[in-house]
């Protein structure tokens, strides 16, 4: 027989065996795909942060860029370095949550994991609507389907994620890749014309619009919003169990070549602004990069204006696809709290394409809800991003220092030395970072952290009161002395009520059926089907003047509860199973309200004897 | 299960004495469990189901006015349970 091909086969491919996990992990190549999008693509759009804070101060401050840029660059180096001392202690993943946890605390350790699932969700919704927007700027007529474009562009990334690790990075490698060597190519053409042929930096003429401030402050400021570019550091260290063996050396390498990548990229890219005297506009219309791209290559499509187009394109592809490293950071972090109780536990189950499905899923829902919540707008969603990157850099740099101290192994001490630079600095920037940004939206983070560990302490607390509670330590067989069957029937019995009495016989010897009054024709249908085929069970009639059937059920199932402590009560739902699930729609739906009201009525159970009905077959009464 | 004489007998008893301990509750059935030795006497008061159990020992024994007495005091007893649990549910 010819296998039938779901949509959801189709869309995600054949179920992977668990033994095929190892064959899933990540080559170093392809690793780069998957967790260096985001990082990599901030060199997008960090310049242009500086210098939106530079040009404030008129063309006095514009040439600082570059030594901001060099700065961040050392920034980066130390929190690159520091991160490889991480997945060399902690080479199981976890990255910042359980660095922090295991050495300065439970507490710390969801500090520290609350603010990168913040960032996370973040990244998804500001890469995806900027990548849209991007997009819409060429194309205008797509401007008022934005939001549909950003579901589809989170539907695209959750469907590839789904599909399995291997496969989202292949699907990602050429777009990252294209970014990378057009961003080279450019970055080389500066370089020749600032060092080959001697270019001298353009001059710029730009007013001064914010006088009131010192130059220091302005500095200061200009680093702390190029600081974004460090946002994704962290990802490798969350998944190092999705690299190929050994897991230790090939994440930390793949980090490393990262952060090289980055740190020219970054500092190229400042200097080409400032050689080419490139400044933000001051409408929007055109991107830092998009002008340095187009004085480097030009925009003739016969030579090489064709690689600033080629730029252009990776440049929106990568900013949609920065999102795809937080589809592989969060749900991995999610399932190591999901592990610990701190979150729903479906969060830690593999899904049959052996990637963290549920933790996708809610992924691509919560950030397409922050999208629509914003409305897209991409400058109101930025400020918030930063601050939980470096509060989880500050905590896990002060865990491994604690970690180092306490195990003490070969090279110790240049170990932790590295690391408490590492956290001095980062904390340095995370205090320098809040202060210019929370007044720019980045309170909300600070509101948001606190509520999320609260949710993380309230879940656990939840898991465990059910653990204690379903423990077998103080297990002692219940001995059911008595039992007690109720039996619902509805106002127009069929043979589905008939054959749930018989069954109810079958399983106990004190069956009661009850039906309840609001039609004096169906009752008496109702008796004189009980005097035609039931002389052994008896039946309840309870009247209900306001004709309600739920409430008269409830309480007398409530009395029947009552009437003695060593008795077990089984309620016993007729129910018919329509042959199509929309038949659903045409029938009472009694029995699921009875059986939603049951649920939270301890000490009940609730049975359904379900009958089948056939497609053919006339619907013809109800159970319920 | 009771046999019809026998319970006819039970609700001819039973009916006026539950009139009398509170005349808006009506005595719907009267069931016997499986060990012969616990009756229920099911009876609602308007919405209201109400189930007083008794020892068919008590209720051979006990004279009428006892087994009123002891019926008012069960049906008092379900319907403050019921008054509870309605406060319950509208909070």
């Amino acid at each position: 027989m010819r296998p039938r091909l779901s949509l959801k086969r189709l869309l995600l491919g054949s179920p992977l065996r668990t033994a095929e996990i190892h064959e899933q992990r990540l080559s170093k190549k392809a690793a780069l795909t998957v967790f260096a999008s985001d990082n990599l693509s901030s060199t997008a759009y960090a310049t242009e942060e500086i210098l939106l804070v530079l040009k404030l101060a008129g063309a006095a401050l514009l040439s600082a860029v570059v030594p901001i840029g060099a700065s961040i660059a050392i920034l980066l180096t130390i929190v690159v370095l520091s991160y490889g001392q991480l997945v060399h202690a902690y080479p199981s993943g976890g990255g910042a949550y359980t660095v922090a946890k295991e050495n300065l605390g439970v507490g710390a350790g969801l500090m520290a994991a609350a603010a990168l699932l913040i960032d996370y969700i973040l990244t998804v919704a500001v890469s995806v609507a900027a990548g849209i927007a991007a997009f819409t700027s060429a194309f205008p007529s797509f401007f008022p389907y934005r939001p549909h474009l950003c579901a589809l562009a989170i539907g695209i990334l959750i469907v590839a994620n789904l599909r399995g690790v291997r496969e989202s990075a292949r699907a990602f490698a050429v777009p990252v890749y294209t970014f990378v060597a057009c961003a080279y190519v450019l970055i080389l053409v500066g370089i020749y014309k600032g060092f080959v042929q001697g270019m001298q930096p353009t001059p710029v003429t730009v007013q001064p619009t914010l006088v009131e401030y010192s130059a220091a402050f302005l500095l200061i400021r200009a680093f702390s919003h190029g600081c974004v570019a460090l946002t994704g550091v962290e990802a490798i260290s969350n998944g190092v169990q999705a690299f190929q063996k050994p897991v230790v050396k090939n994440s930390q390498i793949t980090l490393y070549v990262m952060g090289a990548i980055l740190g020219t990229m970054f500092l190229g890219i400042s200097y080409e602004a400032y050689l080419f005297g490139v400044l933000p506009k001051a409408d929007g219309s055109e991107t830092v990069l998009s002008q340095i791209a187009r004085i480097a290559f030009g925009t003739d499509l016969g030579g090489a204006g064709i690689l600033y187009y080629l730029t252009q394109f990776s440049t929106m592809a990568i900013l949609v696809l920065a999102a795809n490293t937080s589809f592989a950071g969060f749900p991995r972090l999610a399932s190591i709290l999901a592990q610990d109780r701190f979150v729903p536990r479906q969060l830690a189950n593999l899904g049959d394409r052996l990637v963290f499905s549920n933790g996708i899923f809610v992924l691509g829902i919560v950030a397409l809800g922050l999208i629509l919540g914003f409305r897209g707008d991409v400058h109101l969603l930025i400020p918030l991003y930063a601050i939980g990157v470096f509060l989880s850099f500050t905590l896990s740099q002060s865990g491994l220092v604690v970690h180092w101290w306490r195990v003490r192994e070969a090279g110790w001490r240049w170990r932790l030395a590295l690391n408490a630079l590492g956290a001095a600095v980062t904390a340095a920037v995370l205090l320098v970072i809040a202060r210019m940004k929370i007044g720019e939206g980045a309170w909300v983070v600070v509101i948001a952290v606190p509520l999320i560990m609260l949710l993380f302490w309230r879940t656990r607390r939840h898991y465990f009161q059910a653990t204690t509670q379903l423990s077998l330590a103080d297990f002692d067989r219940p001995r059911v002395a008595r039992h007690t069957v109720v039996v619902p029937v509805p106002p127009t019995p069929n043979k589905v009520v008939l054959t749930a009495v018989e069954y109810s016989k079958s399983i106990s010897q004190d069956v009661i059926a009850v039906t309840v009054n609001v039609d004096n024709k169906h009752t008496e249908e109702v008796r004189e089907l009980w005097r035609k085929f039931v002389d052994d069970v008896p039946l309840i009639v309870l009247a209900s003047p306001y004709r309600a059937v739920v409430q008269p059920l409830l309480r007398f199932i409530d009395e029947i509860e009552d009437l003695r402590e060593d008795d077990k009560l089984t309620v016993l739902l007729p129910e018919f199973v329509p042959a199509r699930w929309w038949h659903n729609l045409l029938h009472n739906q009694t029995s699921l309200m009875l059986k939603g009201a049951l649920l939270f009525r301890p000490g009940i159970v609730v049975t359904s004897v379900p009958h089948h009905l056939h497609e053919a077959a006339a619907e013809k009464g109800s159970g319920f | 299960m009771l046999g019809e004489e026998r319970r006819r007998q039970i609700l001819s008893r039973v009916t006026p004495l539950v009139q009398a301990a509170d005349p808006e509750v009506h005595l719907l059935e009267v069931l016997l469990d499986s060990t012969r030795q616990q009756l229920a006497f099911v009876m609602q008061k308007g919405e209201w189901p109400i189930v007083v159990g008794m020892n068919w020992l008590d209720y051979v024994s006990h004279r009428d006015e006892e087994l009123q007495e002891k019926l008012k005091e069960g049906i008092e007893r379900r319907l403050e349970l019921a008054r509870q649990r309605q406060a319950k549910e509208e909070e």
